[in-house]
């Protein structure tokens, strides 16, 4: 090996293990270590809880997460305001909104007129929730879900309120929900991906999603999320090429790893260790996928179920469906993005057809685990990244209105494991504008997901560049509103 | 600095120490002395550092003279009688406790000791055994206000090596405990003690917080709205009221809605978590605020047993941290190995759920898991079992979820074990039993999702095989459906299609020109699917030359000069796609394609999108000009006029412009936008309309 090149291997040394390895050879660590008894002990976080475990007894073991992408309307979904159809057309009261700033997209607007929903509402289940006559399926599980009608965050655009979300920061540096669940509690089926994600795209008007919102961040890249194809194939490239046996292919894998391991022994790296471990579950997946993906041992009636759709690649209804198969399957975290809710303009149309096609899926999905006794050990999250103004954007049209981005009040809807079902959480003011009860701030949000998992956030931490990260940053409360 | 003036403050400053002492009850201190009262906590820390170089000078460095001697004890003495009146300035305005009151009165005699030992100095060091003790007692004296002071602002158990084990009770434990109290101890306690008693008020204990303050009880038992606990914390931060007062940690609203409750509930402080009713509030803190795992009285496996039942198709793992039980989940049906099953018997009285779901396991399976007596959840979702020997499940005397969704299971075998069971939920979601049979029973028993055969649901469209949507001389076009037995029905350009008209799809359609087909999927038991619409162009010709009249609106998409004829289709859900090409009015497309050998044109084909929403129309017109070989001047076709929308949507509009000329050599293509959004779009008149095309055919 070239010197130059043997010296560049040495750069791609992890900083923070090398410093690892370094302390070892300190004589100085030796008294540090009495006083932190756990220092050289592997496989503790920084709160020196081991990791792979919840910290205690969990209510969920698997999140499936429905992200709504785009931010769809709460005042045409779940948050009932009929002030707003007696005073549509009249000017958004300056007292109501305060001091909220304002997208470009409306700030230069001369006036908010306040428009109501142009769908129906109606009361279900055993709390009289109010929800919109375009979400038939998810009323008839009113029962099994808690709504909160008060999640609130700092963003006011798609991408720094996603990443936030996702991430606990606006920046997008920092690792997402399901890599940190990944770290925190391992991987149940060791022939799967512990954080897997599925995209679909809605008629209406999208907004991007990108690898960073399912980033490891400064975690190993174990803990990425793995993005399955939209395509006939939901993992690429799984299958052996033509003419390689599933013999040969396993000497293939262990002569390489053999290779690696003396790759490793050289220059320390991590994230060989990390490739090795990739390359064996890859080999695992081979016969686990297909057994994913395979339909023909469940009932007919299934189709009817998650809707047509559901056996069509790439639409909400099969990723909807896949995520009960990979959460059944012992997948730690399954992410769906659906994009398409960001109405701006053509509320009534675009909305109708957004909630058309994750309506019956979702509400099946809720169904599916309950029916197999795994709602218990499943939290299942319905929602977006923002709410949406109570003023119309742009001219007053009761029929064909838009809404512009509202950080300050906005609804969601959670099932399974930990929440309490049949309930509706938070209130906000008759103008759908401000929360006037029981806020639920982005991070209150992600403390609750996480204790529900039975990880306390403010222990689960992981230390890079000086500085302890946590999901929830230097924020967050758990919610027991919502708890069960 | 004069010896006499040290001596001179020290004794006028403690004869105002006294005084002020003495009538303490009286004092009204303006504003300055309040301010310099907050400085005692910086001033304290003179006299202990200077008294600890005294007693260096005095005892260690033995060449040190008497007088520099004096003068720390001189200075010693100055800081502690300034310190101890900065000490009862600050003491003025709080409330006193026991504590307070004893660091003030200490404080003071300490003051008076030191101004005595300096003032009689030389006296006392006439006699090494009187300066000894002398020196002593002021250490003594010093360490113990010193301590009180301490004692006050760090809380009475901060000079502790460990803090005290508080012993826990995990079972029944009160609800005012383990969720009350803990908001009194962080957020009240600190102002509210035995040391520090505001407002007459200690909420360090339950029988003082009964008792209440000054004012009187702070609660009223079932009445929070008249509750002075409540009612001030919901006063505004600025009220002179509000309490934690402004500064002081708040409590936040999940806080005040638990003391609500907690008043609202009666304010019992001996209620425990088991005599709570149903629809208490704290009925959820019982178990979700607990950070430890369930208890159970059996040992933990040892982690090398575990280790080694581990493989990567059987995970067996605690069920959270410090928990002795274990849950155990296989995977993955072809890797599934009777050993690994046979391997959990090693950790048989740890296990309390068991996953089996999908595994290729049969009736045999409920005698291995009778040998697990702590079985709390069993899972065996769409396995091989039909219920034989499910009676000796009644060994796992904690079941308490058993699913068996997706099964063969029998109801004979079923109801007897149910019979005797306790109490379960079950899950039977795609058995074949019959729901009325499980009706009367104690058990929660689930049958999930039963479709409705009344409802019929709109099928899916068909979905198109052919990846491109343009060809060069002929091509079969296929259609599939996801579902089993679809019949797709179709129709070409104009032709109807509804539930009479359209052709029967039989299999893949030849087309041989610009053609516009329309299918729809229909099945039995469900509702026909929307119609779609899909555009295939002929396109036989690349013209070897383009050239731009015109300059495309750049809001977005390509201003390329080939983008209009290289074949590529922009996506219709991306009007950002690079493929595409934008013209807004007055804007409009003019360009010239030229075909350097002469072609035979039959038709040109452009496609575009008409998209509502984005203010994208068809064209308003369209003029298509040739130049064939050998000629000078273009030969100027009629002008189209593409059929407008009479509704708000997003599709293709098939424009074809028929051409049927030989040797053609040039084709100049102008497309306008229309000038005037038709009614109901609803514009205003200064909002302008786009065109959008991605790509001009030439067969």
């Amino acid at each position: 090996m070239n010197n130059n090149e043997f010296f560049k291997s040495r750069l791609n040394v992890n900083r923070r293990h090398f410093l690892g390895k370094a302390a070892v050879g300190l004589g100085s660590a030796a008294l540090g270590s009495l006083l932190i008894p756990d220092l050289f002990g592997g496989g503790v976080d920084e709160a020196g809880l081991p990791l792979g475990l919840p910290h205690f007894a969990p209510k969920a073991k698997r999140i499936i997460y429905l992200f709504q992408n785009g931010a769809p309307s709460q005042l045409e979904s779940f948050d009932y305001k009929p002030t707003l159809i007696t005073r549509a057309g009249q000017e958004l009261p300056e007292s109501i909104r305060g001091t909220q700033r304002l997208t470009g997209m409306t700030a230069g607007q001369a006036s908010f007129p306040l428009v109501g929903s142009g769908f129906k509402f109606n009361q279900y289940g055993k709390s009289g929730a109010w929800i919109s006559e375009i979400f038939p399926n998810i009323a008839k599980i009113a029962d099994d879900i808690c709504i909160i009608r008060t999640m609130n965050t700092e963003a006011i655009n798609h991408d720094p309120a996603l990443t936030f979300l996702q991430t606990g920061s606006q920046v997008g540096n920092r690792a997402s929900m399901g890599a940190w669940m990944s770290y925190g509690l391992g991987s149940e089926n060791k022939n799967l991906p512990a954080f897997c994600v599925l995209l679909s795209k809605g008629k209406g008007n999208g907004q991007g999603v990108y690898s960073k919102l399912w980033t490891n961040g400064f975690l190993d890249s174990t803990h990425q999320g793995v993005v399955f194809s939209s395509g006939e194939e939901p993992i690429l490239y799984l299958n052996n090429p033509e003419g390689t046996d599933q013999k040969s292919r396993r000497q293939m894998l262990d002569k390489l790893a053999e290779l690696n391991g003396i790759g490793f022994e050289e220059n320390g790296d991590p994230e060989v260790q990390a490739k090795i471990a990739q390359y064996e579950m890859a080999y695992r997946m081979q016969t686990a996928v297909p057994e994913l993906t395979d339909l023909s041992k469940e009932p007919d009636h299934i189709i009817k179920m998650y809707g047509p759709e559901c056996v069509v690649p790439g639409t909400y209804a099969a990723n909807a469906l896949l995520a009960r198969k990979l959460s059944e399957s012992g997948v730690r975290f399954v992410q769906l993005y659906h994009q398409g809710w960001d109405q701006h303009g053509n509320m009534v149309n675009e909305m109708a057809g957004q909630a058309l096609d994750v309506d019956r899926a979702s509400a099946a999905l809720v169904t599916d685990l309950k029916q197999r006794g795994l709602l218990d050990e499943t939290l299942v999250i319905w929602g977006g990244e923002f709410g949406r103004t109570n003023y119309s954007q742009g001219k007053f049209d009761p029929t064909n209105y838009g809404r512009d981005h509202h950080p300050r009040a906005y609804s969601i809807w959670m099932a399974g494991g930990g929440i309490k079902p049949g309930t509706v959480y938070g209130e906000t003011d008759e103008f759908g504008y401000n929360i006037i009860k029981d806020p639920v701030h982005i991070h209150d949000f992600q403390a609750t997901v996480m204790h529900c998992m039975g990880l306390n956030h403010e222990k689960m931490t992981y230390k890079h560049l000086g500085r302890r990260y946590r999901l929830t940053d230097v924020a967050g409360k758990l919610v027991p509103g919502i708890l069960a | 600095m004069k010896i006499n003036l040290i001596k001179n403050l020290c004794l006028g400053l403690n004869c105002l120490l006294l005084f002020c002492l003495f009538f303490k009850d009286k004092l009204e201190l303006p504003d300055f002395l309040i301010f310099a009262g907050k400085l005692h906590p910086l001033v304290l820390h003179l006299p202990i550092g200077i008294f600890f170089i005294y007693i260096v000078f005095r005892y260690f460095l033995s060449n040190t003279s008497s007088d520099s001697n004096k003068i720390l004890l001189g200075l010693f003495s100055l800081t502690t009688v300034i310190s101890a009146l900065l000490g009862l300035f600050l003491g003025q305005d709080s409330e006193s406790g026991n504590l307070l009151n004893t660091h003030r009165n200490w404080g003071a005699i300490l003051s008076i000791l030191s101004y005595l030992a300096y003032n009689f100095y030389e006296s006392i060091n006439l006699n090494k055994t009187v300066s000894h003790a002398v020196n002593g007692l002021l250490a003594l004296t010093l360490t113990a206000v010193g301590h009180q002071g301490g004692s006050i602002t760090h809380g009475e158990d901060f000079l502790s090596i460990s803090k005290p084990e508080t012993a826990t009770e995990p079972v029944n434990e009160t609800v005012f405990s383990k969720v009350v109290m803990p908001i009194f101890k962080e957020k009240c306690v600190q102002c509210h003690n035995d040391a520090k008693t505001k407002g007459n008020l200690n909420m360090s204990t339950i029988a003082k917080l009964i008792k209440g303050g000054k004012n009187g009880p702070i609660w009223k038992a079932g009445d929070a709205e008249h509750s002075k606990l409540i009612m001030r914390a919901l006063l505004p931060l600025e009220h002179k009221e509000h309490m934690p007062p402004k500064g002081k940690a708040q409590l936040d609203s999940a806080e005040i809605k638990i003391l609500t409750a907690w008043i609202k509930e009666g304010a019992k402080t001996d209620q425990k978590f088991s005599e709570l009713s149903s629809s208490s509030f704290f009925k959820s803190f019982d178990n979700s605020s607990k950070t430890i795992a369930k208890e159970y009285d059996f040992d933990s496996a040892d982690e090398s047993t575990l280790e080694k039942i581990n493989t990567p198709f059987l995970t067996v793992k605690p069920f959270a941290t410090g928990s002795p039980a274990l849950v155990a989940s296989f995977y993955v049906r072809n890797s599934f190995t009777k050993s690994s099953l046979e391997n959990l018997n090693e950790v048989k009285n740890q296990l309390v759920s068991i996953n089996l779901s999908k595994m290729p396991v049969n009736d045999e399976i409920f005698g291995t898991l009778s040998e697990f007596p702590n079985l709390e959840s069993i899972i065996l979702n769409q396995t091989d079992i039909t219920g034989k020997g499910i009676e000796k499940l009644i060994a796992c005397k904690n079941l308490n979820s058993l699913s068996l969704s997706n099964t063969k299971i029998k109801k004979e075998f079923l109801a007897e074990y149910l019979k005797k069971a306790q109490t379960l939920n079950v899950y039977l979601w795609a058995t074949d039993l019959d729901q009325t049979a499980f009706k009367n029973t104690k058990h929660s028993v689930d049958f999930g999702f039963t479709p409705d055969l009344k409802e019929k649901l709109k099928l899916n469209t068909p979905t198109l095989q052919n990846e491109k949507s343009w060809f060069t001389e002929t091509e079969k076009i296929s259609f599939s459906h996801t579902l089993k037995g679809v019949k797709i029905r179709y129709s070409i350009n104009d032709e109807p299609l509804d539930s009479v008209n359209g052709r029967p799809y039989k299999g893949p359609i030849l087309i041989n020109k610009n053609t516009t087909l329309n299918v729809i999927a229909e099945k039995d038991g469900w509702k026909r699917s929307d119609k779609k619409t899909f555009q295939f162009y002929k396109s036989n010709f690349l013209p070897t030359a383009v050239s731009n009249k015109t300059k495309p609106t750049r809001f977005y998409g390509t201003d390329s000069d080939a983008a209009l004829s290289d074949r590529g289709l922009g996506e219709q859900s991306n009007l950002g796609d690079p493929r595409w090409m934008l013209f807004t009015y007055p804007d409009y497309l003019d360009r010239t394609f030229q075909f350097k050998n002469g072609i035979n044109l039959n038709e040109i084909s452009l496609s575009t999108l008409y998209h509502a929403y984005s203010w994208t129309y068809p064209p308003a017109t369209i003029d298509v000009s040739v130049k064939v070989k050998n000629q000078t001047n273009y030969i100027k076709l009629a002008t189209v006029k593409p059929k407008q929308p009479d509704k708000l949507e997003i599709r293709k509009p098939n424009l074809y412009v028929p051409i049927n000329l030989k040797d053609v050599v040039e084709v100049r293509v102008q497309a306008r936008p229309i000038s005037k959004f038709p009614a109901f779009a609803k514009r205003k008149p200064t909002d302008k309309a786009h065109i959008i095309i991605d790509e001009i055919f030439f067969y």
